[in-house]
């Protein structure tokens, strides 16, 4: 899983998971365009306890499932 | 920074980057049109973290006279959270057990005696007319 990868290819291989991307390369925008997939599941907390055990640096957290079109977000 | 998005779709989704004490993470955000605030999770409030630099952090600000003095601070903390979860499930009491309880907390003075509630003498009293029970469902109307 160290192999730089676009993002079509993450979205490839790892939805409707949670993805910890290390190395993130990203547009003028931020958005995110590849990076190494360094950790991947279904439980949002436990990629985030991934980061929590990486060394300092810059990550891309993302989830690649899609929103159920029956759930109402209240802001 | 500008994003496109069709107002007739769901939430607006931007692509933003968090900068914590050691990491940052790029993250997609909803956008809130009318907040004041940004709000993140906890887990990602965490993961931005480091607890070496945040202690540091603390001591540089006055907070704690030393990285020793802030682990001696937050050590007891920790112990009673420690114990807290050591702890097996206390079992629920009995209603006599619970009676117990209360009166040894004084929240009662006396238990009942359920052998002084026997009234054999109790003779019935016997009412002309329509039943107590409907006089006083009329009574209440």
């Amino acid at each position: 899983m160290e192999d730089i990868l676009t993002l079509q290819e993450i979205e490839a291989r790892y939805a409707p998971e949670w993805v910890l991307i290390g190395d993130p390369q990203t547009d003028e925008s931020l958005r995110l365009q590849a990076g190494k997939v360094l950790f991947h599941g279904s439980d949002r907390d436990e990629v985030c306890r991934k980061v929590m055990d990486s060394p300092p640096g810059r990550y891309a957290l993302r989830f690649l499932g899609e929103h159920p079109e029956d759930v109402v977000l209240v802001l | 920074m500008s994003v496109r998005f069709n107002p007739k779709h769901g939430p607006i989704v931007i692509e933003a980057e968090v900068t914590g004490p050691a990491r940052s993470l790029t993250l997609e955000l909803i956008l809130d049109t009318g907040a004041t605030n940004s709000l993140l999770s906890e887990a990602v409030v965490l993961a931005l973290k480091d607890v070496e630099r945040s202690i540091e952090a603390a001591v540089q600000s006055g907070h704690f006279a030393s990285a020793d003095d802030a682990v001696a601070t937050a050590w007891p903390s920790f112990q009673q959270r420690k114990q807290k979860q050591a702890q097996p499930a206390k079992k629920p009491l009995t209603p006599d057990e619970l009676n117990q309880q209360l009166l040894a907390d004084g929240l009662i003075t006396q238990l009942p005696n359920p052998a002084e509630d026997i009234d054999d003498d109790d003779v019935p009293i016997a009412i002309k007319g329509e039943p107590l029970s409907e006089t006083i469902i009329r009574e209440q109307r």
